[in-house]
């Protein structure tokens, strides 16, 4: 589907673990509430987020203000008190990363609303209450198409995290102008 | 102070009883007296008799103490700055003021009886001096006033008395500092009638680019002169760059602002002066120019970054490039192949088609660095294009490659035009690409590459995280140099860099320098960005990293000889022995320069403003071997833009001090009080006056008891 060259294995690890610097980009779901991480921990996320790593925290609930969420929100607020988790606008780059997108896939059916935290010039750290990881592994009821714009939405996360704004550069604009029509 | 001793018994208890049977005896001889005044007089005498008593018992005496006051250091500070040569209302300059009251016997005779006077001049800094000396010296012409820290600089160990300023006020050096005794300032006759046209201030921007407008930016104050015919002046090496006339509503208290700009057409150090209208009968003309040096920095550099596929290489050097203000990026990132199936029909992909044709045929030269990373050029386009690539380079383009598996000989780069710019040599074999996890080490070259300069040593390059996998290649070009190499046996170049023709080449030989620029270690993040910083600054022919360096003061005092180094380095950056430079002007040559290659030269500066020193090897000045800087000759003492009196200043200082102020003229209506209020007494002796045998308190006592005997009758008590 694209030029990335994807490994298909995964590591699973801690915060603490010192191999947490090989991998850049950070995938974090859930469906409930968690603690804070200790103080060191904390530093060490803030450390990778500061240093251009990128977390997506998926939310399979769905569900607005849920556990998960705002266990997310402290953990934010706890690592950035100065920012806030705020609703990326519709220009924003992860909409045309790769494909033209005007909203968020996964398998819960809500807004489509990604929620985003930016360090400087780039989005370090994104939630989305829609499940994306669901959508991607088993077919929505009633929906077909549903489970391909989720992927198409993985797709322009995964561009995101590895080409920032590129495609905001000017050279661009134009193109993607006229398609928008 | 007079006070009593005794020299009597010294029992407590025993004086305790003696008053008590004193005080009965009173009461009881008292309350038998029938009148209230009989009563009292009675209470009088008896107090009387009873004190004589204690007095001759106690051997009582008067002790009077004698002192005498002691002479406290008082410091007599005179302002020496040239601010004080300027005329009064009267003619005559401030220095005369405080010369004539220096000469007035009652003034100094008063202060010397009571306290030691120490002397000391005041300009940019205190120094003691003798009173004749002082009085003595010429026109005061100190460089600027620094009060605070210099009445801070009196001796701490001295109980001052306090400090007598004779000054105008006109600090050039705010300071926070409080002295640490009273100041009684006293200020020269205020001037009214004030000739004088100054720029106050004049300032540049810190960065300037060429072909981009510039402002300078200037204060004018404009004092007893026609303000309407005032004009204001940007010149450069005798030629007018801008020119304004000041609009009479620009004028607030005196004073106007005016911003004069320009649009640079040349790269390097750039001498400007800015010139305001002379007109008859100023204080002084030093005033009416100042001189600002700007180095022109050439116009944001234009990088094409071409990536073969998305990948955490590409995303981190992005992210650097991105984040440099003095970088116009345009990058290309192929997201798609040709055999990739998007799944989607065209319209709703944001991808659009690689204009390469274009950008390497018309606009390639519009670029100051093209950066091919992981990219496989045979998809798009024909080896024609390389031809264009090489051609760029020799004629003053940059261009680094970097690796991946589409990258070298897997890209297949080996055998085309692209491959003769490299710094190395490519291999398109099996074995091309190792994947070994390894470390890499500063090679011999990078140590005295300014590429890593600064935070990037030997031993930090040996510590930092290990890359995984590079590419090896068939050897490095003659006339190129490894500056990071592999830290086993084969030391294999993982960056080397060459200069082709008037242009620059580097590669980087692995896809994972990301690996340095994320990390938790901070110490690792900051050599990637250095590594970067230096890579990029001399692929774009920073200044810094000229084979001819000419290294001079940037400020020398006028007709004053200081010495001028000119440094010269091969292309591999090793000194260059042997050769003769001209340095101008004035012109002379330096040289040969030695095993350091370096020549030292001495230079004097005939005349005040920003010179420009050029140094120059004449036989290869066409191969960039001629270099620039600009020294500051001279320069605008502050004294002269701080010209009128500052009484507000003096008033602060007293009242921080608790001293007072007041003019020169009216010295003797000034309270000298706060320095008088230190003043403490040493005793010298003491003299007793034995009250128990004088006579004269005998008789006294005599005739008390002889009245007391005679009141006591008549009231029938005795």
């Amino acid at each position: 589907m694209t030029n990335i060259e994807a490994s298909e294995s995964m590591a699973s690890l801690r915060l603490d673990d010192p191999r947490l610097f090989d991998y850049p980009f950070l995938y974090w779901p859930g469906d409930r509430a968690f603690p804070l991480p200790s103080s060191e921990d904390l530093e060490t996320l803030r450390r990778y987020l500061h240093s251009g790593g990128f977390v997506f925290f998926d939310d399979a609930l769905g569900v607005r203000s849920g556990p998960f969420e705002t266990s997310i929100r402290d953990l934010c607020r706890a690592l950035f008190p100065a920012r806030e988790l705020s609703p990326l606008p519709r220009n924003h780059s992860i909409y045309r990363s790769f494909f033209l997108l005007d909203r968020a896939w996964g398998r819960q059916k809500n807004e489509g609303i990604l929620w985003g935290l930016d360090l400087g010039k780039r989005t370090a750290a994104i939630y989305f209450a829609g499940d994306l990881a669901g959508a991607v592994r088993e077919e929505v009821e009633g929906e077909e198409s549903q489970r391909d714009l989720a992927i198409r939405f993985g797709v322009n996360l995964l561009m995101y995290a590895l080409t920032l704004d590129y495609k905001q550069d000017q050279i661009h604009l134009p193109f993607i102008l006229r398609r928008g029509r | 102070m007079p006070m009593f001793s005794a020299a009597g018994p010294s029992s407590v208890l025993l004086w305790g009883v003696v008053i008590a049977v004193a005080l009965v005896s009173i009461f009881l001889t008292a309350s038998v007296i029938r009148g209230r005044g009989a009563r009292w007089i009675i209470v009088l005498l008896r107090s009387l008799l009873w004190f004589g008593a204690l007095a001759v018992l106690a051997r009582l005496s008067w002790v009077e103490t004698q002192r005498e006051a002691i002479r406290l250091p008082l410091a007599m500070v005179l302002d020496r700055s040239a601010s004080m040569a300027l005329p009064t209302e009267k003619g005559r300059s401030r220095w005369d003021e405080v010369k004539q009251v220096m000469a007035e016997p009652e003034f100094l005779q008063r202060l010397q009886k009571d306290f030691d006077l120490q002397f000391f001049s005041l300009a940019e800094k205190l120094t003691p001096v003798s009173r004749d000396s002082l009085l003595k010296s010429g026109i005061p012409a100190g460089e600027g006033t620094r009060i605070r820290e210099g009445l801070e600089g009196l001796d701490p160990a001295l109980p001052w008395a306090g400090i007598v300023l004779l000054s105008d006020g006109a600090e050039t050096t705010p300071s926070t500092g409080v002295p640490r005794a009273p100041v009684v300032a006293l200020y020269p006759t205020t001037h009214k009638a004030f000739v004088d046209a100054a720029i106050l201030r004049a300032e540049a921007p810190e960065i300037a680019y060429l072909r981009t407008p510039i402002s300078i930016d200037a204060e004018i104050e404009a004092k007893g002169v026609p303000r309407e015919h005032l004009s204001v002046r940007l010149e450069s090496r005798g030629r007018i760059l801008a020119q304004s006339e000041i609009p009479v509503s620009s004028w607030v208290d005196a004073r106007a602002k005016v911003h004069l700009s320009f649009v640079p057409e040349k790269v390097g150090p750039l001498p400007l002066s800015v010139e305001i209208t002379r007109f008859p009968g100023e204080v002084t003309y030093q005033n009416n120019r100042r001189w600002l040096g700007l180095d022109i920095l050439r116009d944001r550099v234009r990088v094409l970054f071409v990536a073969g596929r998305p990948s955490w290489d590409e995303r981190f050097l992005r992210g650097y490039l991105h984040e440099n203000p003095n970088i116009d990026l345009v990058s290309f990132f192929i997201l798609r192949s040709p055999s990739d199936d998007p799944e989607a029909p065209q319209e709703a992909l944001s991808l659009i088609p690689f204009p390469y044709d274009e950008l390497f045929t018309r606009e390639l030269k519009g670029f100051d660095l093209v950066i091919f990373q992981n990219f496989d050029y045979r998809t798009y386009f024909s080896p024609f294009y390389l031809q264009n690539l090489r051609s760029y380079v020799e004629n003053g383009g940059s261009f680094l490659a970097i690796g991946g598996d589409r990258a070298f000989g897997k890209g297949g780069y080996r055998g085309t035009p692209l491959e003769e710019i490299l710094p190395v040599r490519l291999r398109d074999d099996r074995d091309e690409i190792s994947v070994a996890v390894i470390r890499v080490r500063m090679a011999s070259g990078g140590a005295r590459h300014p590429i890593l300069s600064g935070d990037v040593s030997a031993s930090v390059i040996s510590s930092l995280p290990p890359i995984w996998g590079f590419h090896r290649t068939a050897g490095l070009e003659v006339d190129a140099v490894s500056l990071l190499e592999t830290g086993d046996r084969d030391a294999s170049p993982i960056v080397a860099v060459r200069n082709v023709g008037q242009g620059r080449s580097a590669a980087i030989l692995t896809d994972s320098l990301w690996r340095w620029a994320f990390s938790a270690d901070v110490a690792t993040t900051r050599v990637y960005r250095a590594l970067f910083d230096g890579l990029y600054r001399w692929m774009v022919d920073d200044p810094s990293f000229a084979h001819i360096q000419v290294k001079a003061p940037s400020k020398v005092s006028l007709k004053e000889p200081f010495s001028v180094q000119v440094v010269l380095t091969k292309s591999d950056y090793t000194p260059f022995p042997g050769v003769t430079a001209v340095l101008s002007p004035p012109e002379i040559r330096l040289g040969p320069t030695g095993v350091e290659g370096t020549a030292i030269g001495s230079v004097t500066a005939e005349a005040e403003g920003m010179l420009l020193l050029r140094a120059v090897v004449p036989k290869w000045e066409s191969q960039g071997y001629a270099a620039e800087t600009l020294v500051r000759v001279g320069e605008i003492s502050e004294e002269l833009l701080r010209r009128d009196l500052d009484v507000p200043f003096l008033e602060r200082l007293a009242s921080e001090t608790e001293g007072s102020v007041g003019p020169i003229s009216a010295w003797k209506d000034l309270s000298f009080s706060p320095i008088y209020r230190r003043v403490t007494y040493r005793t010298t002796g003491r003299a007793a006056h034995p009250l128990w045998d004088r006579s004269s308190l005998l008789i006294l006592l005599l005739v008390a008891a002889i009245i007391d005997f005679a009141l006591r009758r008549r009231q029938g008590a005795a």
